[in-house]
């Protein structure tokens, strides 16, 4: 299993696991944490926005053209947002750190 | 007003009747849809001629006073031309709430210029629209948060967010949308926006198991400027308030389409299997009895739409809830009276099923609807 630490709005930090290929959109909608993610992951939405942390930031894959879009319509955009269903657990990934959005 | 005059504005002189009208409209809708509906339900294919056509019937301004051809603006005549394009093809039938509900926003807006500038042109379907409400309704029931955030700016607010699902758009078309304050969110504005306009853009990255062909797509708002002068309620106050039961009764047309599409699938499947489909536990005389209860309710509620007390919002809630389960119902009566025939790929039935679905779902759903209900019941 791969471990991700999520960070709610209240600062309170939930470690989950997940397998490989899972998205941590789908790990977090598992683990109740408020992430609609309505399209389900098909770039419709910006609805599972996460922030994530700036030493993790540079280790995940780079961010398509269909996610920069969506991304650019964030109202509290970071420099390391990013949609969560466009992060896949692999290996590497172990002990990733994101928070949800202000 | 002289025949000349009523000509330039682009109405006809003599009022038409009402079931003249429906029959246009229906005429229009029998003859181009059957076989072009697999094409727009599954293939995608937007039908804007068709919609032109349509509108060119009065389809949709019916409920329009300064636009309809009737003697008055009748919304109940809406809902039932409505049901007569959706008993071929549903996307259309959709893609007409969507254009009919826009209408309405202007048709209630005290922003007279704004109305005065799109309303004809929406009327007449030359100018196609669509209604990017579904958000704002969930978010004024408590079910999820806005999602266009607006800061002011000279002359306007600059808007960021994304509507994940508005439909009868492309490049050009106009929706309406309210957007919160991101500085006061008690403070919402309720918007006409046109796609294509400098930072909004549309993008289809997902498929339906249905409906592929009603232009549905996500928005992107990318500090899009709204000026002023396109707000159609800035604060929105009671202006949702004001045009919401008119928008619900409106979508009833597309299940009365559904279930007359159903009832006639039924008939045919009778003809060969009449013998043991009668075992069945209710056939299209019973459908047929209750679709017709179910329209006189909703002609009854759309002659005074725009009423706002609870027992009327609780009676308009009521009728769509009743429409969207008689189309399940209705739809699924249809597959077990075609039997394996209705359940070949492309059959009739096949079809009818998904967009009962649509009905079901689209918000208000059926969860949404029975949670509202729930919510009047103890107030």
């Amino acid at each position: 299993m791969i471990a991700v630490i999520v960070t709610d709005r209240q600062g309170v930090a939930h470690l989950l696991q997940g397998r490989e290929g899972e998205s941590v959109m789908q790990l977090a909608r598992a683990a109740d944490l408020p992430v609609p993610g309505e399209c389900n992951g098909s770039l419709a939405c910006a609805t599972c926005h996460m922030v994530v942390d700036p030493a993790w930031a540079p280790r995940l894959p780079a961010i398509g053209e269909d996610e920069e879009a969506m991304l650019d319509t964030v109202f509290a955009l970071t420099a390391t947002s990013r949609l969560s269903c466009q992060i896949r657990l692999n290996p590497a990934l172990d002990g990733l750190r994101v928070a949800l959005p202000a | 007003m002289s025949a000349g005059l009523a000509s330039l504005q682009g109405r006809p002189a003599a009022a038409a009747e009402p079931q003249a009208l429906l029959d246009g409209i229906r005429m229009r809708a029998r003859a181009e849809l059957p076989s072009r509906a697999h094409a727009i339900d599954h293939d995608g294919v937007y039908p804007r001629d068709i919609l032109a056509g349509l509108g060119a019937e009065g389809l949709f301004s019916a409920h329009l006073r300064a636009h309809t051809r009737l003697r008055r603006a009748d919304l109940g005549i809406a809902i039932q031309g409505m049901a007569a394009v959706s008993a071929e093809c549903m996307s259309t039938g959709f893609c007409t709430w969507c254009q009919d509900a826009n209408g309405w926003y202007l048709e209630n807006t005290d922003n007279t210029a704004l109305r005065e500038r799109l309303q004809p042109g929406i009327g007449r379907g030359e100018v196609m629209a669509g209604t990017g409400m579904s958000n704002p309704m969930k978010t004024l029931s408590g079910l999820e948060g806005f999602k266009l955030k607006a800061v002011r700016a000279a002359g306007g607010y600059t808007v960021s967010g994304v509507l994940p699902w508005v439909s009868n758009l492309g490049d050009g078309h106009w929706f309406a949308t309210v957007i919160e304050d991101a500085a006061n969110p008690a403070h919402l504005m309720f918007a006409m926006v046109q796609c294509g306009q400098p930072g909004v853009e549309i993008r289809q990255n997902a498929r339906f198991v249905a409906l592929e062909g009603t232009g549905t797509y996500s928005v992107l708002f990318r500090r899009a400027f709204i000026a002023d002068e396109m707000l159609l309620a800035d604060p929105v106050a009671d202006a949702v308030k004001k045009i919401l039961p008119g928008v619900i009764l409106l979508q009833t047309g597309m299940g009365l389409g559904v279930i007359a599409a159903c009832i006639q699938l039924m008939q045919e499947a009778n003809r060969t299997h009449a013998a043991a489909n009668q075992y069945l536990p209710k056939g299209p005389s019973h459908f047929a009895d209750a679709a017709a209860e179910l329209q006189r309710d909703i002609v009854r509620l759309a002659a005074t739409p725009t009423e706002t007390d609870a027992g009327f919002r609780r009676q308009v809630l009521t009728a769509r809830l009743r429409t969207s389960e008689m189309a399940l119902e209705a739809a699924q009566s249809a597959l077990l009276h075609a039997g394996s025939r209705g359940y070949l790929q492309g059959s009739p039935v096949n079809r009818r099923l998904r967009e009962s679905y649509f009905v079901a779902i689209i918000t208000p759903s059926i969860r949404h609807l029975r949670k509202e209900l729930a919510s009047l019941a103890t107030h």
